[in-house]
């Protein structure tokens, strides 16, 4: 009934006019972030994708994990809300780097990042490398690596923002972002605190009540509470438009209980398992291009903490100081270079390591050279070289092109390609864990083939993309832990990725509303093709990797009302190395409006209603967890100025 | 005419062939009969059950989900054969659940209430014993209990509280002896007083197996929370309740089936660890001679790596194979010498045999 109502009220607001001034749908206007820019530039082969602005504020109340899953072709392993990993292009989640300034948020301990627990509301915009970017992101970035960026936006004066949402199963977000600035120097203050239940109803398969025959039942999720909280303090300061300075701060405090699967929901209805993560993020930087040779210099530090079960008895904790530096050279308009280094030093307490483990030190040296070719060609090779304490890192050049084949009035075609090789240094409980850690490890290779067409076209009242990736991704030295006699870590396997994207998206008039769609698909056939594990089989797809996604959006803007629909498909999915347990193909529809209205010269409301899994499917993502059926979010945002 | 006499035909073979598929189920194994225990996997699939058909030399796969029609919800730590059922000790859904020895059919729910990470059991008169971890006995040791279960009523009558976790039981007159996996000690507790006394040992312990004077062995390890060097297999005369250590290096502090016996008892085969020519610590099975009261100097069986238990059928050496949680495992059978016989695939994370008596 709830539902009911909802639904009818938000498709309500299609039809809402407002007595005031009214403005199209969209968010703060901000400039070019400039770090996206640098990245495609001397990446000149690889694939780079920016979620659209729209896109992204759809997003702003949830993670992560629920932009890429719903905007881009990427898989998800995930749990309701609680704990979600990558698997972009069939690697693992520590394949994946997920990148703030210069600091790497992937756990050191753990090697990756829990996508659930990285807040959208908090950030500007969102880039996404697919395929290999060790090269510009260091270790751990063989499928890609994730860019959360902040926009500097040089504010005169003073710009406030509140929002709240309410959504299903106790779902709630407030948050807040005040800009203040005179144009040179500006604070910015992102502050968010979002909080959810989960307690929604499922049909849970694990009941097993033999006396009275029943082995099915509705049930309702317990113990799956997220309350996570963070904020980003922004002091940057603008010497001239080529002498900046820049400051971010981003606190960070996340707390959940460990959702239980089905079985244990239902068997242990007041069972808890808690688990904090706390985090202090600081990057800084002084960037000077005021001559022919620019520099950059830039700091930070990080900490990274994680308490489960309330057990404070048992650190897991790293702490990280961060220093890098960098000089790029136009040499004339077609010529540039940039060389630097960056240098790390970590201090892990974690209560199995060895105590003489006092630090790590890590120094990276990278290069990289753009050349414009011709008119139609570029060419950039990027090349690094990484030194660890007590162990030896391969060195990973990158050699990537891109070549314009045709341009005509209405269109463009463009091809471009690259190879990159990749790395990823052992985590920390790899190398040191107790007794089972494995200082010996070999680093994870990998060795990353892209080919990309891209179509453009543009008229007066039609414009889009047609974009086809294919490509292969090698990882060698794959490491997983296994049973010898005693669980540790093992250089066990060869993976080979291979597949394509395709990747559309079209604006056009449609009965003379603005309508922009789009269609994702991906195919990736991930094989493990060699293994020292035997029970590892051999030419099958990886667990947790579906042969085929594919996802389709559409807005249509009405003067200050937005609607939009977006559906995913992911096919079936194996979660073991059995042909046995495997999770059923699923297909969610969702169904979003929004409507933004100008109160006066600086005041403008914004409500955005969503309905999520339309279909009510009963899926999962994660073997024997639960997800959520049909769900709906309202939010409201308020801006001055 | 022709149509009726075909129809009454088919419907006539078709209840020959109904009869005949209940004569084969009829033919449900009994006494003799083994089954393969896969643990699963912790957050994937849960336990599964393997059958053992001796008389083809064939393992069959998912037998309970044959059987029941439904999966197992938990991981089954271990299973025991008593009075005509079979109890699994099952964990993440916690319960002791059994099945019938001969069907292996669960008709009854299992037991839910007082049962908190149920690690092994032991059977007297009309009481199954449950070790019990209660909880995150790594961070407390005093949660643990042994749970009292009325096999009548199957419920829990009583929880005994038992502090440094419970893991091995056996019961040799009239006492009942604990392995304690976190505490260097072995709790023996007298049946009928329900009072506990501790045998001191050099490290902790972690299963039994009796022999045939119903003296005790007992696995000797070293775990992470309490490291020794004086590990191996301690004798317990369960008379004098005296205790002695007889030192091996590598015994496994694997929560599987690390011990088994030969049919005359002589020789007891230990899960241990060995570097093999390489210098990689593999699985190997080392042999301790009962009358001699000596490790034999060669491992009968070396080198299998992700060794996750061990058992001894039919005049045979068994080996569990279990690499990941993830993957299907393999039962391993060699000969007495060590000679590789044939290798079976099993569900995931195979660690124990059973055999219905």
């Amino acid at each position: 009934m709830k539902l009911k109502f909802l639904f009818v009220f938000l498709i309500s607001l299609i039809g809402f006019n407002s007595h005031g001034q009214t403005v199209g749908v969209d968010t703060i206007q901000l400039n070019e972030v400039v770090s996206y820019g640098k990245l495609k530039k001397y990446q000149s082969g690889a694939k780079i994708e920016t979620i659209p602005v729209r896109d992204f504020d759809k997003h702003q109340d949830g993670s992560l994990e629920q932009l890429l899953s719903r905007t881009l072709p990427i898989v998800l392993k995930s749990t309701a809300g609680t704990l979600s990993t990558i698997r972009l292009r069939g690697t693992s989640p520590d394949h994946t780097s997920v990148n703030f300034g210069g600091i790497n948020l992937n756990s050191l301990t753990l090697g990756q990042s829990n996508m659930s627990n990285v807040p959208m509301y908090l950030f500007d915009e969102v880039g996404v490398q697919f395929g290999s970017a060790s090269t510009v992101n260091g270790s751990g970035s063989i499928g890609g690596a994730i860019h959360l960026g902040l926009k500097n936006n040089w504010t005169k004066g003073v710009k406030a923002e509140a929002r709240a949402s309410h959504g299903s199963f106790g779902e709630e977000l407030y948050g807040t972002k005040i800009y203040i600035g005179n144009g040179k120097f500006e604070s910015v203050t992102r502050a968010y605190y979002y909080k959810k239940d989960n307690d929604f109803k499922f049909t849970n398969t694990e009941v097993r009540d033999f006396e009275n025959d029943i082995f099915q039942l509705e049930d309702r999720q317990r113990n799956a509470n997220v309350e996570n909280k963070g904020l980003i303090q922004e002091l940057n300061y603008k010497f001239s438009e080529k002498e900046k300075f820049i400051f971010n701060l981003w606190l960070e405090k996340d707390w959940h209980l460990v959702q239980q699967n089905m079985q244990s929901n239902y068997s242990k209805p007041d069972y808890k398992e808690p688990y904090e993560d706390k985090h202090i993020r600081l990057w800084t930087s002084y960037k000077n291009e005021k001559r022919a040779i620019k520099y950059e210099i830039s700091g930070g530090y990080v900490y990274d903490n994680g308490i489960h079960n309330n057990n404070t008895d048992d650190t897991i904790q790293t702490q990280r100081v961060i220093g890098e530096a960098c000089i790029e050279h136009e040499l004339n308009k077609k010529i540039s270079y940039k060389i630097g280094a960056k240098v790390s030093r970590i201090y892990p307490t974690v209560y199995t390591y060895s105590s003489d483990l006092e630090y790590e030190d890590r120094i990276d040296f990278y290069a990289s050279y753009f050349h414009k070719i011709n008119r139609k060609l570029t060419a950039t090779i990027n090349l690094r070289q990484g030194l660890v304490t007590d162990y030896d890192v391969p060195f990973t050049p990158t050699l990537g092109f891109k070549y314009l084949i045709f341009s005509k009035e209405n269109h463009a075609l463009n091809v471009n390609g690259n190879i990159a090789k990749s790395y990823r240094v052992p985590t920390f409980n790899d190398r040191f864990w107790g007794d089972q850690g494995n200082p010996d490890l070999k680093p994870e290779k990998g060795i990353n083939y892209e080919l990309g067409f891209k179509w453009n076209y543009s008229n007066n009242e039609t414009s889009g993309h047609i974009q086809l990736n294919t490509f292969y991704l090698n990882v060698d030295q794959w490491i997983l832990w296994r049973n010898i006699t005693v669980w540790v870590p093992l250089n066990v396997q060869e993976v080979e990725s291979k597949g394509l994207e395709l990747m559309t998206q079209w604006n056009y008039s449609l009965f003379g509303l603005k309508t922009t769609s789009g269609f994702n698909y991906s195919y990736t056939s991930t094989e493990p093709r060699k293994s020292l594990d035997e029970t590892i089989p051999i030419g099958r797809q990886l667990e947790y990797v579906p042969l085929h996604t594919g996802n389709f959006y559409s807005t249509t803007t009405y003067k200050n009302t937005d609607v939009s629909i977006d559906c995913k498909y992911t096919d079936k999915q194996y979660t073991d190395g059995t042909n046995k347990n495997i999770l059923s193909s699923y297909f969610l529809l969702n169904f979003s409006v929004g409507q933004q209205v100008k109160l006066n010269k600086k005041n403008k409301i914004k409500i955005k209603g969503m309905l999520n899994n339309i279909f009510d499917a009963d899926y999962q993502s994660t073997y024997g967890f639960a997800m959520p059926g049909i769900n709906y979010r309202i939010s409201l945002t308020y801006n001055i100025n | 005419m022709k149509i009726k006499f075909l129809s009454i035909l088919a419907i006539a073979a078709t209840l020959f062939a109904s009869c005949s598929s209940d004569d084969d189920n009829d033919k449900a194994p009994g006494a003799g009969t083994s089954y393969v225990i896969n643990y699963g996997g912790f957050s994937g699939a849960k336990s599964s059950i393997s059958i053992y058909d001796n008389e083809n030399d064939v393992l069959t796969n998912g037998h309970y989900e044959a059987v029941n029609n439904v999966s197992i919800v938990s991981n089954v730590q271990y299973a025991y054969n008593h009075d005509g059922n079979i109890y699994m000790m099952g964990n993440n859904t916690d319960q002791v659940f059994w099945v019938d020895e001969v069907t292996f059919k669960q008709t009854e729910n299992g037991i839910t209430d007082d049962i908190i990470k149920p690690r092994y059991c032991v059977a007297e008169g009309n009481y199954l014993y449950v070790s019990c971890w209660g909880g995150n006995v790594w961070d407390d040791i005093t949660l643990s209990y042994i749970a009292k279960v009325n096999l009548d009523t199957k419920k829990v009558e009583k929880k005994i509280a038992l502090e440094g976790g419970p893991e091995g039981l056996a019961i040799v007159d009239g006492k009942l002896y604990a392995a304690l996996n976190y505490k260097k000690s072995i709790a023996v507790m007298d049946l009928d007083t329900e009072d506990f006394t501790y045998i001191e040992t050099q490290a902790v312990s972690s299963y039994f197996i009796k022999d045939n004077k119903d003296n005790l062995y007992a696995s000797q390890i070293s775990s992470y929370s309490s490291p020794s060097t004086e590990i191996g297999l301690a004798y317990i005369n369960t008379t004098t309740d005296e205790y002695k250590l007889y030192k091996l290096d590598g015994v496994s502090s694997s929560y599987v089936n690390i011990m088994s016996a030969n049919g005359d008892f002589s020789k007891l085969y230990v899960m241990t660890s060995a570097y093999d020519a390489s210098y990689n610590l593999t699985g190997a099975i080392s042999v301790f001679d009962t009358a001699t009261k000596s490790f034999e100097a060669e491992n009968v069986v070396a080198g299998v790596s992700g060794i996750n238990g061990v058992g001894f059928y039919d005049n045979k050496l068994c080996a569990f194979v279990s690499p990941s949680t993830t993957a299907n495992g393999k039962f391993v059978t060699y000969s007495t010498d060590g000679t590789l016989i044939k290798e079976y695939e099993t569900g995931i994370s195979p660690l124990m045999l059973l055999e219905v008596k």
